[in-house]
C-alpha cells in the first residue's frame, strides 16, 4: 500500500515537475495564511496544497518537507520538518516519528 | 515488501533532485510560514491546562504575556496526549479574543424580539441577577416541575458539582440534564446495564499495544484527532497491526483501514451478533472467561420508536428497559439466525469480510481494541449497540487487558468528568449514584450533611433532555437556564423547538437564561444573557474518556465584566435560597458557606482555594472513609464507592492529571489504567481494587468487582430497523457530525480566522451517483427536507466524507446551514439519546 503511494508520488513528481506536486511554488500567493500563527503552532498549508494529503498521505508531505540537511539538501527552500517530528527527536535518524503521520491533524489547509 | 519511511525520504530526494535538474527547483521553495513563528520576545508565564474541545482531553501548556494568552502547545507531561496536539488545540488561545466577546450582562425587555439578533440591551450584573433570581424563585415556588436547567459536558467538574448540589439539594429538583445526553447517554446506560459502573475498563494506553483496531461508527481522524494519531502510529510501528473501519459512510478514518465495511444503517446490530454467533456456534469463545465471569440475559424487544411525545406512556415505552436472565444455551439459540449469509444480505457487507472480522475476535492471541462514538451512541438502538460490542469482547475475553478492550470514546472534554461523574443527569447523584435508590440518597445526604430523608423529594428522575425541550415547546416550562452549550443549534428537531411552526411556540413564553461568551443562536432566544469567563479565564477541571481528571489553571482574567459561571450560580442561589432552611440552618450557608461569603457576594478564597474546597467535598463520595456516616452506609449497603477513588486536589496539579481509581500506595497516589485487572498498581493495574473487593486468580487475570455477583451481563439484543427508512418521498438517509477544524456549533472555532479559512462552510456530501440522479453538480444549492423540517445547503462530491448512494452527510458547525432543523428527535428508548445519524430526507435543487 505504502509502496504504491510512494510510486505514485514519484511518478507524479517526474511527470509534472515537482512544483506541481508540492504546491509550494514561488508564485505570489493570494494571502499569507500563516501571517498570524501563534508561537508554537504549526503553520497551515498554503493555497495550492488542496487534496494532497488526502491523495498521497504523509508521504506526499514528507516528499518536500521531510527535507533536511541529511535527508534532502535539495529542498532547503521548503519548510523543513522540525526535529521533534523525527524518531528520537533528531533528523539524524532519518526516521519520522509515526505519531506525526497524520500531517493534516495539525496542518490544515489554510 | 513494504517500504520504510527512510527509504521513502531517500527515494523522494532522488526524484526531486531529478526534477531540480530539469529546471523546476525554484518551484520547490516558498513554503515557509508567516512571520509570527515565535519571535525573539522573552518567554511568558506558563500554565498547565487541558484542551477546551473534544473528549481526548489533551494536556496543554498556556503561555501568557501581559495578561494575554499568546500560545498553546501540547503538554508532554500529560499522559493522555504526551505533547501531541491538533490544529484546534494549537489555536485555543485565539478563541478568547473574538471581536464580539460578551462582556456585560444583557436583558431582553420585549419577548417578541426572540429569535432575532436584536432586542438585547446592556444591564448591570445586579439587575440581571435580581431578574434571574426572581424568575427562578417565582417558578420554583409556584410549580417546580416547570423549571429546567440544561448543563454540559463542557462544564468544569467543580462547577457541575456545585450546580448539581444547588439544584438537587437546594431546589430539590431533578429537572437538570446535560448536553452529554446528546452524545454519551447510550454509552452510560450500557455501562451501567453491563458492568453496574460507568466508564471504560481500559485506557488510551491500549492504543499503543493493540494488534487490531475496530472502529465502529467513529470518525476519529476528525473527531478525536490526537487518539487517531496514536492509532495510526501504532499501525505504522507495530508488526502486522490491522484496522477495520465499520460505518455507514467512508470517512478520513477509513484511510488507515485495511478494510472498510460500509453497512446499511442499523445493521451494525446484526454484524456484532454475527461475530458473536461465529464465536459461540464454533466454540471459539474464551470458555474459561465465560465460565468465570459472565451472566446472560435478554431484554424487551420490538420496543418501537420514541418519536412521539407519549412514547414513554406506551406499553413498549414502559417495558423497554426490562431484562431477564437466560442460559448460555438460550443465548446461543437467539444468536443462531445471525449467519454470515443472512447478515451479509441484511447489511450489504460481503460475507467473507464478516468472516474475516469474526476471526479477529476468535484469535485468542490477538489484542483487539474496539473504538466507537456517535455512530453507535446516536442510534435509535444506541444502548443495544453498545451492548452488542461488549458482548463480543466479553465472549472472547478481550477486555481489561493491555491493548485489548472495548473503548467508548466520549465527545466532549468533560462529559465523563462532569456530566457523568458529578451527577448533572436528571436521574443521578454524584459518583454513579441514582436518585431512585434509597441507599444512594442516604449516602449523598451523609456527604452533604443533610437531614435523613431530605433527598426523598427527588427520588423520581426529572426530565431528560428531549423531554425537557418537548415540554418547553408545548409551553410547559416557565424557566430554563443553560450554560456551556448552544442548544438552539445543537438540539435535533429545531423546527419544533425554536417555535418555527404555528404550534409548539412555547420557547417564546419561557424565561430563558443563557451563560455565554459570544452571541449565538441560543442568545437570540435568551431573556437574560450572562457574560462568563471562558476556559482558562478561571480555574477548572475536565475528566476525559480514559477516566483522567486534569486541572486547567487560571491563566488570564476574563474581559470586561465577564465573570466565572460559578459566581453567577452562587449569586442566584443565595438570592433564591434566602430565608430557606435545611434543618434549622440557613440553606445557602449550609450548602455553600464553606466556599462563599454571601454578605461579601464573593468567594472566600481565590480560584485555587475555591476549587480545592469543592473538590475535597466531592472527593468524599469516592473516599467514604473521610466521613464516618458515609463510610457506615458504604459498608452496610456494599456500595463499593472506592471503585471510583479520587486523589487530593493538588495531586492532579503535580501529576498533570490522574486516571481513576487513584490509589494511595506507600504515600504515593497512583493512576489505574486497567480497571478490574489484577497486577501491580505501579504498572497501572487495579491492584488495590481487586484486592479489596475482587477475587484474584480468575480467567484473564481480571475480577469485575463492581458487577452484580461480580459477573458482567451479556445481553442479547437483536437487529431492529431504523426509526424511519427511505421511501419515495424521503429517499435518503441524512447523517450529521463533526469535522476536524470546528468544535460543535462553531461558536468558538469559527472566530479563529485560521480555522475558519480551513473549513469555511458546511457542505452536503453526496455521492456522484446520487448527484447524477438528482441532476445537481458540485456547488449547487439544494433544499434538504425531512418530516421534521428543512434547510438549504451547498452540494459537494469532494467533501470530507464519501457517502454511498442513498446516504448524505453534512456537519452541524454552521448556523447558516442549520442542519438540525431537519434532524429527527427520535431517541433510544433506554438512554433517551437522539438518533442524529438516520433522518430520512429528500433533496431538491433550488
Amino acid at each position: 500500500m505504502k509502496k504504491r503511494i510512494v510510486a505514485a508520488a514519484l511518478a507524479l513528481a517526474m511527470a509534472l515537475g515537482a512544483g506541481a506536486v508540492v504546491g509550494c511554488s514561488g508564485q505570489p500567493q493570494k494571502e499569507d495564511v500563516n501571517a498570524d500563527v501563534p508561537p508554537g503552532a504549526p503553520p497551515l498549508m498554503p493555497p495550492g496544497h488542496e487534496g494532497r494529503f488526502e491523495q498521497l498521505g504523509a508521504n506526499g508531505c514528507y516528499g518536500c518537507h521531510g527535507a533536511n540537511d541529511l535527508a534532502n539538501p535539495m529542498l532547503t527552500g521548503s519548510t523543513a520538518l522540525p526535529e521533534d517530528h523525527y524518531e528520537d527527536g533528531s533528523s539524524s535518524t532519518q526516521e519520522l516519528n509515526p505519531t506525526h503521520d497524520q500531517c493534516i491533524t495539525c496542518h490544515s489547509q489554510g | 515488501m513494504d517500504i520504510t519511511r527512510r527509504q521513502f525520504v531517500k527515494a523522494t530526494a532522488v526524484a526531486l533532485a531529478s526534477a531540480a535538474a530539469a529546471g523546476t527547483l525554484s518551484s520547490l521553495v516558498g513554503c515557509a510560514s508567516g512571520s509570527a513563528q515565535g519571535g525573539a520576545q522573552a518567554e511568558g508565564q506558563k500554565f498547565t491546562a487541558v484542551c477546551r474541545f473534544c473528549g481526548c482531553g489533551c494536556g496543554v501548556i498556556c503561555e501568557v504575556r501581559d495578561n494575554k494568552l499568546i500560545s498553546v502547545t501540547g503538554d508532554p507531561d500529560n499522559e493522555s496526549n504526551r505533547g501531541l496536539n491538533c490544529v484546534k488545540g494549537y489555536y485555543l488561545g485565539k478563541i478568547l479574543y473574538g471581536d464580539d466577546r460578551l462582556t456585560v450582562p444583557l436583558i431582553r425587555d420585549d419577548a417578541s424580539t426572540k429569535g432575532t439578533a436584536e432586542g438585547l440591551r446592556e444591564a448591570t450584573w445586579d439587575e440581571a441577577l435580581e431578574l434571574v433570581s426572581a424568575k427562578l424563585k417565582e417558578t420554583w415556588k409556584a410549580d417546580k416541575s416547570r423549571l429546567a436547567f440544561w448543563l454540559s459536558g463542557q462544564q468544569p467538574i467543580t462547577e457541575g458539582y456545585a450546580c448539581a448540589k444547588f439544584i438537587k439539594a437546594g431546589l430539590l429538583s431533578n429537572n437538570v440534564d446535560p448536553n452529554a445526553r446528546l452524545c454519551m447517554a447510550s454509552a452510560v446506560v450500557s455501562f451501567m446495564n453491563v458492568f453496574q459502573t460507568d466508564e471504560p475498563a481500559g485506557s488510551y494506553a491500549d492504543l499503543d499495544e493493540a494488534d487490531v483496531f475496530v472502529t465502529w461508527g467513529a470518525n476519529m481522524a476528525e473527531a478525536h484527532p490526537m487518539l487517531y494519531s496514536r492509532l495510526t502510529a501504532r499501525k505504522l510501528s507495530g508488526e502486522g497491526v490491522r484496522h477495520y473501519d465499520l460505518g455507514t459512510i467512508t470517512t478520513r478514518t477509513s484511510a488507515s483501514a485495511d478494510k472498510t465495511l460500509i453497512f446499511k444503517p442499523n445493521t451494525d446490530l446484526a454484524i456484532a451478533n454475527c461475530i458473536a454467533n461465529h464465536l459461540v456456534q464454533n466454540k471459539l469463545y474464551d470458555e474459561a472467561f465465560v465460565n468465570d465471569h459472565l451472566q446472560f440475559k435478554q431484554g424487551a424487544e420490538n420496543i418501537g420508536n420514541a418519536t412521539m411525545d407519549d412514547y414513554e406512556q406506551t406499553e413498549a415505552g414502559k417495558t423497554a428497559e426490562n431484562v431477564s436472565a437466560i442460559t448460555f444455551e438460550e443465548y446461543a439459540e437467539r444468536l443462531s439466525p445471525y449467519t454470515f449469509e443472512y447478515v451479509s444480505e441484511l447489511s450489504g457487507v460481503p460475507a467473507e469480510d464478516l468472516r474475516e472480522l469474526a476471526e479477529v475476535f476468535a484469535d485468542p492471541d490477538a489484542k483487539v481494541m474496539s473504538l466507537w462514538t456517535m455512530g453507535v451512541n446516536q442510534h435509535n438502538r444506541g444502548t443495544w449497540m453498545n451492548h452488542n460490542i461488549y458482548n463480543i469482547h466479553l465472549l472472547s475475553g478481550k477486555i481489561a487487558r493491555p491493548g485489548c478492550g472495548p473503548f467508548s470514546l466520549t465527545g466532549q472534554p468533560t462529559a465523563c468528568g462532569t456530566a457523568r461523574e458529578v451527577g448533572t443527569f436528571c436521574h443521578r447523584l454524584p459518583a454513579d449514584l441514582l436518585v431512585a435508590n434509597e441507599q444512594h440518597r442516604r449516602f449523598t445526604e451523609a456527604v452533604w450533611d443533610l437531614p435523613e430523608g431530605h433527598l426523598d423529594a427527588i427520588k423520581a428522575p426529572g426530565m431528560h433532555t428531549v423531554k425537557m425541550f418537548r415540554e418547553m415547546s408545548k409551553g410547559n416550562i416557565d424557566f430554563l437556564w443553560s450554560a456551556h452549550n448552544n442548544w438552539a443549534q445543537s438540539m435535533p428537531n429545531l423546527t419544533r423547538f425554536l417555535g418555527m411552526g404555528d404550534e409548539n411556540r412555547g420557547i417564546f413564553d419561557t424565561f430563558i437564561v443563557v451563560n455565554e461568551v459570544y452571541p449565538t443562536l441560543s442568545t437570540q432566544y435568551a431573556d437574560v444573557v450572562l457574560p462568563v469567563a471562558l476556559w482558562v479565564e478561571r480555574e477548572g477541571q475536565f475528566g476525559n474518556a480514559e477516566r483522567r481528571t486534569a486541572v486547567f489553571e487560571k491563566a488570564v482574567d476574563p474581559p470586561g465584566e465577564a465573570k466565572w459561571d460559578l459566581w453567577a450560580f452562587m449569586e442566584v442561589a443565595r438570592r433564591v435560597l434566602d430565608g430557606e432552611k435545611i434543618g434549622d440552618k440557613d440553606a445557602f450557608d449550609h450548602l455553600f458557606g464553606f466556599i462563599y461569603d454571601k454578605d461579601a457576594a464573593d468567594f472566600k478564597g481565590d480560584d485555587r482555594e475555591t476549587n480545592r474546597a469543592l473538590w475535597e467535598e466531592y472527593r468524599v463520595f469516592s473516599n467514604p472513609s473521610l466521613n464516618e456516616q458515609a463510610q457506615a452506609i458504604n459498608e452496610s449497603a456494599k456500595l463499593k464507592m472506592e471503585a471510583k477513588q479520587l486523589a487530593p486536589y493538588d495531586e492532579y496539579l503535580t501529576h498533570h492529571g490522574l486516571t481513576w481509581p487513584v490509589r494511595e500506595v506507600d504515600g504515593t497516589w497512583m493512576s489505574t489504567k486497567w480497571r478490574f485487572a489484577d497486577g501491580a498498581q505501579a504498572d497501572g493495574f487495579d491492584e488495590v481494587g481487586v484486592a479489596t473487593y475482587g477475587t484474584p486468580g480468575l480467567a484473564g487475570g481480571v475480577s469485575f468487582y463492581k458487577s452484580t455477583d461480580m459477573r458482567p451481563s451479556v445481553v442479547f439484543r437483536p437487529y431492529e430497523p431504523p426509526a424511519e427508512e427511505p421511501d419515495e418521498e424521503y429517499p435518503f438517509y441524512f447523517v450529521t457530525g463533526r469535522l476536524l477544524e470546528h468544535w460543535h456549533t462553531g461558536t468558538l472555532t469559527r472566530r479563529v480566522p485560521e480555522l475558519d479559512r480551513a473549513l469555511p462552510e458546511a457542505l452536503l456530501n453526496v455521492s456522484p451517483e446520487d448527484c447524477e440522479k438528482l441532476g445537481v453538480l458540485d456547488g449547487d444549492m439544494v433544499r434538504v427536507r425531512s418530516r421534521f423540517g428543512q434547510f438549504d445547503i451547498k452540494v459537494s462530491t469532494a467533501g470530507r466524507t464519501e457517502p454511498p448512494a442513498g446516504v448524505v452527510f453534512a456537519p452541524f458547525f454552521a448556523e447558516e446551514a442549520l442542519v438540525n432543523l431537519a434532524v429527527q428527535d427520535t431517541y433510544c428508548p433506554l438512554s433517551k439519546e437522539p438518533d442524529y445519524k438516520k433522518t430520512c430526507v429528500s433533496i431538491e435543487k433550488i
